[in-house]
């Protein structure tokens, strides 16, 4: 016979307990191998949506609040050889009449077919029809088919950015009624977005000449798609240069015109203001030109005469050289107005306004105007110059050009008509007022310098409103080359178009990089499951214990007819490798079952960790693979410690149980108590130590800390339970046994390393239970507090079109259309928002362009909002909000958010840094220096207001509010349904407030969410971790039941002579089930007790912080179920152990 | 002897078990058997006779096919479970071949253990002196802190017949008391057995293939084709 012969008589003979081992191992298997197949459904799930919302564009460009040629598409498409397609993409808010459904926040986008042909997908618009296509996400919010009608409300943007000087602040949003023509797919190409988020957007198409023709944006677009077509990548070299080789003037909002009257030639803006990136070109390009900087001054008055009403509502131009001259310059005047040596304090008229004023020269003139602050509040300044020269009312002094296309004046007939976006008294406008506006439109009726005028009105949009330059081709200039093709294309080879943010970006790599840097579903679940897998291989081990000690005579004839003890090892480790193998093989296959129930489970009752998203069942073969191999490797190497273990018997141990309870000597035992008490002496040291110096720091802060104590605890726990056991083995004897409870206690130190194996079990799960347990968070606990995640604020609002005023100002109220009666105590934080990632734990991705929000700090700071998790300085300990107004030394902006957002969004630490191109293309570094726990704030970069709008100028209004109600009752739980059993302060409940500022912001898509709604959203995603780590857990203690009951019968099935005399010496069925039950529920009660024991302190700061309450009910129904299903298990395996004729191996024998 | 003074009678005991072929084989067939109070008896006979069936059948670990057990005039079968069990724990003492000692007890625990079978039992403090005698009387009180695995296999079979006399039995079953036990120790252990007959005056059965051992007992049996017939030995 050989030795292979032996393994498989071997593996029939005991096929009964080997199949117990596959079953276990095969647990493990699938747990492990589950863990890493839904890992892998996550990746490529996420991989699908990114490529899905993307189609075949790899690169884009992207605009804020900037327009370009649409037909700059095409001749970039045609420079670089790839397929372009133009898209004008604004927001908008969607409304189903028919079934008063809103969405807000909807996507509209205006395309053409090269747009389709990107998303590798048919042009889903039937010819020249002005219809609608949604996707399945925004059709199923407004529960909608196609052929009903949808009433859209678009943003409508303006070329003059909305909150700057004369802009408009009515017509910022444009209606439209359309039919669905169709809704279309995720392979439709529904889901186009740039964000990196596995939640489908809210998107709707239109033609793109429809919307150009609707906003008022003829032939403009905000958005180049690139795609090469052939799948050939396009470098980002090549797609930049190619559109810095088409750009046109068009492009960057500037006009060219010739001013014959003048001989001039003039570059002005769309916009109005000139940018400075654009003045720098110009600068450049014509260093020897005019600047012009006009602006609308409310009154001019003589300084000597402060009664007496000046002359009203007039333009006032600023002149001087576009770069500054060097002394003796060739130029003696500017436009042949402002002499070369004038200085700044000094002013020209003309004859008409000094007839007006019956001003002199030598007078003093007084100028007032307003300049207005970022939300449109204006403030009003005055200046005074001395009068210089008076103008005749001929040319130059007479120039309407120099008055730029203010929305509210140029095309006005009338002053009566005048509509300039700023406070004006139409009553003061007196009819030699109107005669001039006849007569000389916007002619500019004084003129300071262009240094002078632009102290005092440049703001963040430009710095000059007109460039002027000589006219060579009227015959006026010895140089008759100057046309004007070739002053555009002068600008623009000095014209970069990144410092206009016309840049393309590598939305594809992005998008592949964020999903490649996602979150790691395999080491998350690996981690959640890791319990479970323990758990099931400490149950394989003991079933393959039970196995070999089953064998012991066995092995022991073996070892006595000459096997050495290697061999013998090696002949159980080929059974045992079998049945690894087996096992794994069954574990593999199960594991396609499990992993499905797994994402069954995340798509319906776990959603909350995939933050709404749906996960397609995906297997790699190269997963199965290392699952496998990790599997059996584990699986024998458990095996091989046991069988190392077992075989270092000597023969007559192992043909003699009695042998082995009396073993090891009294002196060894004594030993291994003293060890065990000293890792138990030593652990609660260090616990205690870490307790003291943690209860130094705030509870919250030291949360690690607490929980590295409790698990200390636990490591002491269990060495004291050992020791407890050792112990009482020790002291057999010396006290008389007087109870059957004191025979059970005696009987669990039989097998010390059994009963230790169970009682770890159940303390590990019992302890990860409750102190994962208590680690649930619950939104509306303390979320009036301040330092509650709600920042004890009642509402979070976000407006699809931005609110340009300040809320909690009359005016901005008034401007919105809050009625009188809205309470004045009610306040309000806004924040400017450019859209980014999400950056919380809703996106799955990782968050590559977080949003960034820009809030005035002193608003947070003196409501001390929020709890910091962490700070990187102490430099504003109480008021960590002060940090955003803090410079950092190498010239970073300095950035809060969401400590959470931090480190397992972002995956960084405060102090480091991320890099962003601001609207002018230029790098800038933001540095995380706070990190706020757990709020309503996160998944944005919080920076100050004055940082963002240094680095984006024109992004345009409020887009996020944090509504302030102050009131000592808690907060509501939806806006439209206050509870009746909520008591507010009258007059009105928040419930009011938010359906007044909801119904008044209604235009603006403003949606007013209860902070307690959105802290809850976000706390879902964590809980529902939690939630699986605790089932994964309560599974894995299961197991440990299961092993408990095991041992039970094991016990049973060992000591059946023992029972059998126990029998015939008296004692009844019931005295020995309750005898076995003892001795099993002492291991239960130690195991379940070291565990919470040691989960206290460990949860603590859980117990101590604000926004978190113990979820007492849950964690008692849960200890009640984990207490009393083992019960049943132990009733049941005793009822087991005990059927049938317990003297049978007496007879027998 | 006669029918008052018996402490146990067996009337017309029959047990058989099915053979592998499906067969019944008797292996009791009719045994009638009357033992006085303090009487010994051994039972002798070859392998597979069922002296062990019978002693199983006393001491009511098994119950016969038919015929009746009468242990000081009670007939065991109209007794409930629990009332077996205490029957067996205050009136039996058993003493098997493989002593049957909890591996995790000391010797003096183990000893005691029947003393915990039933709650009505005395207290003890008394028990423990009773025990601590025993185990002096069969020389083992230098071992009461030994577990059954530190004992020889003597040892064990005396740790086994003093937790046998723990609760001071009307009859001790012995099941092969000396099976495996070398010849020193059988005989020892043989005598320790009747000197405490003699002492406890208690009744002792001893199922037995060893004659040296049969011919200390005042009454030997022999058990062929499931009948017992007196055997008469020479005590000599």
């Amino acid at each position: 016979m050989k030795i292979a012969r032996l393994i498989i008589n071997n593996f029939r003979y005991h096929r009964r307990n080997h199949i117990s081992v596959i079953v276990a191992a095969a647990v493990a298997a699938a747990v492990l191998t589950g863990a890493l197949l839904v890992g892998d459904s996550v990746r490529f799930s996420l991989r699908q949506t990114a490529l899905a919302r993307l189609g075949q564009t790899q690169l884009a460009l992207q605009t804020n609040n900037r327009f370009f040629h649409a037909d700059l598409a095409n001749d970039i498409a045609a420079e670089s050889n790839t397929t372009a397609a133009a898209v004008l993409q604004l927001r908008c808010l969607t409304i189903n009449n028919e079934k008063d459904l809103r969405c807000f926040n909807v996507n509209l986008f205006g395309v053409d077919e090269n747009f389709w042909k990107i998303g590798n997908t048919d042009n889903p618009f039937a010819a020249a029809r002005d219809h609608l296509v949604i996707n399945q996400q925004l059709a199923q919010f407004l529960d909608i088919q196609p052929g009903r009608e949808i009433l859209l409300r678009m943003e409508k943007p303006q070329l003059l950015a909305r909150d700057a000087p004369m802009s408009l602040d009515r017509d910022f949003a444009t209606p439209a009624r359309l039919t669905v023509e169709k809704i279309i797919t995720d392979r439709q190409f529904g889901r186009f977005s740039f964000h990196a988020n596995q939640v489908a957007p809210f998107n709707a198409f239109v033609p793109l000449a429809w919307l150009q023709q609707k906003t008022e944006l003829p032939q403009k677009a905000n958005l180049i798609l690139l795609a090469n077509t052939n799948q050939q990548p396009i470098s980002l070299s090549s797609a930049q240069q190619a559109l810095q080789k088409n750009l046109t003037l068009a492009d960057t909002a500037l006009q060219l015109r010739q001013l014959p009257d003048q001989h001039q030639f003039e570059i002005r803006s769309e916009r109005i203001f000139i940018e400075p990136a654009l003045v720098t070109a110009l600068q450049k390009s014509f260093p020897d030109a005019t600047g012009v900087f006009t602006y609308f001054v409310n009154e001019i008055s003589l300084t000597a005469h402060p009664s007496t009403p000046g002359t009203p509502y007039s333009t006032v131009a600023a002149l001087g050289p576009l770069t500054p001259q060097p002394t003796g310059s060739t130029q003696p005047f500017s436009l042949g107005i402002i002499p070369a040596d004038m200085p700044d304090d000094e002013i020209i008229i003309n004859q008409w306004l000094a007839d007006d004023l019956s001003a002199n020269v030598g007078d003093n003139i007084t100028l007032k105007f307003l300049v207005m602050s970022p939300a449109r509040q204006f403030v009003e300044k005055t200046s005074t110059f001395r009068l210089r020269k008076i103008l005749p009312m001929t040319a130059p002094a007479l120039d309407p050009d120099l008055m730029p296309n203010f929305p509210g004046l140029a095309k006005m007939k009338s002053c009566s008509d005048w509509d300039p976006g700023i406070d004006i008294d139409l009553n003061k406008i007196r009819p030699q007022d109107e005669a001039y506006w006849d007569s000389y439109r916007g002619s500019p009726k004084a003129f300071i310098t262009l240094t002078a005028g632009q102290k005092l009105w440049q703001n963040r949009f430009g710095s000059l409103t007109a460039v002027r330059l000589p006219d060579h081709t009227s015959g006026l200039s010895p140089d008759r080359n100057q046309s004007p093709q070739q002053i555009e294309n002068r600008l623009i080879q000095n014209l970069d178009p990144t410092s206009l943010g016309l840049f393309f970006q590598p939305v594809r790599d992005q998008a592949l990089q964020a999903q490649q840097q996602a979150m790691d579903f395999g080491q998350l679940f690996l981690s959640l499951s890791f319990f479970l897998i323990v758990a099931a291989l400490v149950l394989m081990t003991l079933i393959f214990v039970f196995g070999v000690e089953q064998r012991r005579s066995e092995l022991a004839t073996l070892l006595a007819l000459g096997f050495t003890p290697r061999r013998v090892r090696k002949l159980l480790l080929a059974e045992g490798l079998i049945q690894a193998v087996l096992g794994t093989a069954a574990g593999i296959a199960l594991s396609i079952l499990y992993t499905k129930s797994l994402i069954l489970a995340l798509d319906t009752v776990w959603q909350g960790a995939l933050g709404g998203s749906t996960i397609t069942f995906h297997l790699q073969f190269n997963t199965l693979l290392i699952a496998a191999a990790s599997s059996i490797i584990i699986a024998t190497l458990a095996i091989w410690l046991t069988l190392h273990r077992q075989l270092s018997q000597s023969i007559p141990r192992l043909l003699d149980p009695a042998i082995e309870a009396a073993q090891p000597s009294k002196f060894t035992r004594k030993n291994h108590c003293r060890l065990a008490l000293a890792v138990a002496f030593t652990t609660l040291t260090a616990a205690i130590i870490i307790l003291i110096l943690a209860s130094l720091k705030s509870a919250t802060s030291a949360a690690g800390a607490f929980f590295a104590a409790g698990s200390l605890l636990l490591i002491a726990a269990l060495a004291f339970n050992s020791f407890l056991l050792y112990h009482l083995a020790n002291t057999a004897g010396s006290r008389t046994l007087s109870s059957l409870a004191q025979l059970s206690l005696r009987n669990t130190t039989r097998r010390r390393s059994r009963s230790l194996a169970v009682i770890i079990l159940l303390a590990c799960s019992s302890f990860m239970v409750f102190a994962v347990g208590a680690n649930r968070h619950n939104a509306q606990t303390d979320a009036l507090r301040r330092d509650s995640g709600t920042g004890g604020f009642a509402f979070i609002a976000d407006s699809t079109i931005p609110i340009l005023h300040d809320l909690n100002t009359p005016s901005g109220r008034a401007a919105l259309g809050l009625s009188d009666s809205f309470p004045t105590e009610v306040s309000l934080v806004q924040f400017r928002q450019l859209f980014g990632d999400d950056a919380s734990c809703l996106n799955l991705n990782r968050a590559q362009n977080p949003t960034q929000l820009g809030v005035n700090p002193q608003q947070l700071s003196t409501r001390h909002a929020f709890a910091f998790a962490k700070l990187l300085d102490n430099t504003f300990p109480e008021n960590p909000w002060l940090l955003l107004d803090q410079p950092q030394p190498d010239g970073a902006i300095p950035a809060i958010t969401d400590q959470s957002s931090i480190q397992w969004i972002l995956r960084k630490k405060l102090g480091d840094t991320l890099t962003y191109q601001n609207q002018n293309g230029q790098s800038f570094k933001i540095r995380l220096v706070a990190g706020l726990k757990n709020s309503i704030l996160q998944g944005s970069l919080l920076i100050s207001e004055k940082n963002f709008i240094d680095h984006y100028p024109s992004i345009t209004g409020y887009q996020k509010f944090l509504i302030d109600i102050p009131t000592t009752s808690q907060p509501p739980t939806s806006p439209e349904a206050p509870s009746p059993s909520h008591t507010y302060a009258k007059p009105l409940t928040p419930a009011q407030i938010a359906q007044q500022l909801s119904h008044a912001g209604r235009d603006h898509g403003l949606q007013l969410t209860p902070t307690t709604q959105r802290l809850a959203q976000l706390f879902a995603v964590e809980n529902t971790y939690l939630e699986i780590f605790q089932i994964l857990g309560a599974l894995g203690m299961l197991l440990g039941t299961v092993a408990l009951a095991l041992v039970l019968l094991r016990n049973v099935l060992e000591r059946r002579y023992e029972l059998a005399a126990l029998v015939a010496l008296g004692f009844t069925k019931k005295s020995l089930a309750r005898l076995l039950f003892l001795e099993h529920w002492w291991l239960l009660a130690l195991g379940i007790i070291s565990g919470l024991a040691a989960a206290i302190p460990a949860v603590w700061p859980t117990i101590a912080s604000a926004g978190s309450e113990l979820p007492y009910l849950t964690l008692i129904l849960t200890l009640l179920a984990l207490t009393f299903l083992p019960l049943i298990w132990l009733r049941l395996a005793i009822k087991f152990a005990l059927a049938g004729q317990l003297l049978e191996p007496l007879r027998n024998e | 002897m006669n029918a008052d003074n018996a402490l146990i009678i067996l009337e017309n005991i029959a047990k058989s078990y099915s053979s592998p072929e499906g067969e019944p084989a008797h292996v009791l067939n009719g045994i009638n058997l009357r033992v006085a109070p303090g009487e010994t008896v051994a039972i002798v006979g070859p392998s597979g006779s069922g002296k062990s069936t019978l002693l199983n059948i006393i001491g009511s670990l098994d119950t016969p096919d038919s015929g009746k057990v009468i242990f000081d005039s009670q007939d065991l079968s109209q007794l409930s479970p629990d009332s077996l069990a205490k029957f067996r724990n205050q009136k039996i003492g058993f003493i098997f071949q493989m002593h049957h000692l909890l591996n995790s007890c000391t010797v003096l625990e183990n000893v005691l253990i029947p003393t915990l079978a039933q709650p009505d039992n005395e207290d003890s403090n008394e028990s423990q002196n009773r025990a601590l005698e025993l185990l002096k009387r069969v020389g083992l009180d230098h071992r009461i802190s030994y577990r059954p695995g530190q004992l020889s296999g003597g040892e064990r079979q005396r740790v086994a017949l003093v937790r046998a006399l723990i609760n001071q039995p009307q009859l001790i079953l012995a099941d092969e008391p000396t099976g495996s036990l070398d010849r020193n120790a059988s005989e020892k252990m043989a005598e320790l057995l009747v000197e405490l007959n003699q002492q406890h005056n208690v009744a002792l059965i001893v199922v037995t293939h060893t004659m040296t051992l049969a011919q200390k007992m005042q009454r030997t049996l022999q058990l062929t084709d499931g009948t017992l017939q007196t055997l008469e030995l020479n005590k000599n």
